[in-house]
């Protein structure tokens, strides 16, 4: 079930465990949240970008465990925009940004990201539905691109994109987000895990079904 | 004559080079600010330059000349600074923070630089004659992206106060005249064996006589200004600034002291007196951690830097009381224990960053509380062990970007009601 705006305002005046609450910083205007009438609350871009930038490494391929594979530093280049100033998102281009807000969900607590129909109009598109779990804590990745034909300032500060806080059955154990992405404040790329199966089945060179 | 050619090319390359950094990606104002200046600098000196004729005397030519060399000696190392400035490894969320306090300090007129610098020590440039108002501190490059050690800025800040306010003309005289009165007092033996030309008198007055002593005054106002520099740092960062010196410091390099500093030794017992008039807790071990440094083993030397060492240790207590009036007359927030622990709670507890603007100082000192928390993360599942630095230098750094946000804020809504 989706948390209302008026009742995520009340959750972070006072939160329901206080040893598990829903935090989210520089917090938002509470007054604003709980007259909205809306069932998401709006999120505000951060300073730091980070691109994929052209380089002499040949391909990204996730199943190549070597020593030589590409670092992130090599594959991308960091961009910081101060207040006041802009990020220019060219036509097709895409980049990572991140929110300016802190996030700690609770374990009763999941979330989606989804963009903003006034700047997808634009051409701004906020990626896909960017999944939240229980537990996580940091500042969310944003995969900005622009669809549209011309370019897109951006400067932080801007409401940006909304996000969907949804009630969670956390069970006995109490489910925790233990992904790469937690306790951060720059986007970063991440590693691709693969499991058991996925790595046992790119292994397969011929196709045989003898024992 | 090559000489003006050669010299008009070199100025020709730096405006050419000044051009490229005027395209880069500035994280603050400042910095830009520094190099419009500075290509303003360039371009009158070019003008200059141009303007010199075929008939020109060969000494006015060549005094040109080296007035275009010595603004490429002062400059290019600047702009070097100034272009490192903008490299994505620095904790760009620290500047707004560090611009407060030294807005406060200096008044709201200073413009400040904040560079990551390949060098082994924090440092500060000083007396840039064409960049007036311009603080410009330089952090390791290898610890530019470490929160924790922004405690030091505060000690370069100091020397930038220390020379603001010329604060070396206030003690000048004073030590000047201990040196004097520890010599003739105190030390007249060690004196005469060497230099036994000279009487007494001759100490005060007879310039051939002041310059066998000059040296200890020289560096008695050195070692002066750093103690100021250190009081003024564990005044503005408390615990923080103590357990920064230390990670950055201790146990020392090895080797001969410099001359321009209190002896380690001398220099930490100055830093945990200090500490504990400003109630500031001091780290345990922290005086243990630094090794002792030798002393110069040059007897002239030797003497003159005891001498020094001394006088400056009589200006102690007035070092303290003038790094502290100087912070509190600007209101420059204190350590507050209970701030302290609320927000090391949120990072311990909850992971999260402050909710509300703090004072630097308390963010600082607890991102230090946490860093010496062996147990921070134990059973939190959510951070692996060998990600707890960086998830705290994070949550450090979106802190003190809170505390802007908060801060930018408030100063709009105050324009806004007064406009």
């Amino acid at each position: 079930m989706i948390v209302k705006a008026d009742q995520l305002a009340r959750e972070l005046e006072n939160p329901e465990n206080r040893d598990d609450p829903l935090i989210i910083t520089p917090r938002p205007d509470i007054n604003a949240l709980r007259s909205s009438g809306a069932a998401s609350l709006d999120v505000r871009l951060g300073r730091w970008f980070l691109a994929c930038r052209p380089s002499r490494t040949g391909l990204f391929d996730v199943y190549e465990h070597n020593a030589e594979a590409p670092t992130e530093a090599k594959l991308t280049k960091t961009y910081y925009v101060p207040f006041g100033e802009g990020f220019v998102l060219h036509p097709k281009a895409f980049v990572l940004g991140i929110t300016m807000e802190w996030f700690r969900l609770p374990a009763n607590r999941a979330a989606y990201v989804i963009g903003r129909s006034s700047w997808g109009r634009h051409g701004l598109i906020i990626a896909t539905a960017t999944g939240v779990h229980p537990g996580f804590t940091g500042c969310l990745a944003l995969e900005l691109s622009n669809i549209g034909e011309i370019p897109i300032t951006i400067k932080p500060g801007t409401t940006i994109c909304q996000i969907f806080f949804q009630k969670v059955d956390c069970g006995e154990q109490g489910l925790v987000d233990r992904s790469s992405f937690v306790g951060r404040r720059k986007p970063t790329l991440g590693v691709i895990e693969l499991d058991q199966m996925a790595k046992d089945l790119a292994e397969i060179k011929k196709a045989s079904l003898t024992p | 004559m090559a000489i003006v050619d050669y010299t008009r090319a070199r100025i020709a390359a730096a405006l050419e080079e000044i051009g490229r950094l005027m395209q880069s990606e500035f994280p603050s104002q400042h910095p830009k600010d520094a190099i419009d200046i500075l290509q303003g600098r360039f371009a009158k000196r070019a003008s200059v330059l141009n303007k010199i004729g075929p008939n020109v005397p060969i000494p006015v030519l060549q005094t040109e000349c080296i007035a275009s060399l010595e603004q490429l000696l002062v400059y290019v190392p600047i702009l070097g600074f100034v272009l490192r400035s903008t490299n994505v490894r620095n904790g760009f969320e620290a500047y707004g923070p560090l611009l407060h306090l030294a807005e406060s300090l200096m008044g709201a007129q200073t413009k400040l630089i904040v560079s990551s610098e390949w060098e082994f020590s924090p440092f500060v440039y000083r007396s840039i004659t064409d960049l007036p108002g311009f603080v410009l501190i330089g952090l390791p490059a290898t610890e530019s992206s470490n929160p924790l050690v922004i405690p030091l800025a505060g000690h370069e800040l100091g020397h930038s106060v220390w020379e603001r306010n010329r604060l070396a003309g206030d003690f000048n005289s004073r030590i000047r005249q201990s040196i004097l009165k520890e010599i003739t007092n105190n030390r007249w033996n060690e004196y005469q064996d060497l230099f036994p030309q000279h009487k007494k008198d001759d100490l005060d007055g007879n310039w051939l006589g002041e310059l066998t002593w000059q040296p200890a005054l020289k560096w008695s106002l050195l070692q002066a200004e750093e103690m100021f520099c250190d009081f003024l740092g564990v005044r503005l960062f408390a615990e923080s600034f103590l357990y920064a010196f230390a990670y950055l410091i201790a146990p020392g390099t090895g080797g001969e002291r410099s001359v321009g500093y209190p002896n380690i030794k001398r220099r930490v017992s100055n830093l945990t007196e200090a500490a504990n008039l400003l109630d500031v807790t001091i780290p345990p071990g922290f005086t243990d951690d630094f090794m002792p440094e030798n002393e110069p083993t040059n007897p002239t030397t030797a003497f003159l830097v005891s001498v020094a060492d001394t006088v400056t240790s009589q200006c102690a207590s007035d070092l303290l009381e003038t790094a502290q009036k100087e912070a509190d007359d600007k209101a420059c927030p204190g350590r507050s224990a209970e701030r302290v622990d609320r927000i090391a709670d949120g990072f311990k507890r909850l992971l999260v960053p402050t909710a509300d603007s703090e004072a630097l100082v308390d963010i600082t000192c607890a991102g230090w509380k946490c860093y010496l928390d062996k147990d921070l993360w134990v059973g939190i599942r959510q951070i692996k062990p060998n990600d707890w630095g960086r998830v705290l230098k994070d949550l450090v750094y979106k802190s003190m970007e809170v505390s802007e946000v908060s801060w930018r804020l408030e100063k709009a809504q105050h324009s806004r009601e007064h406009s």
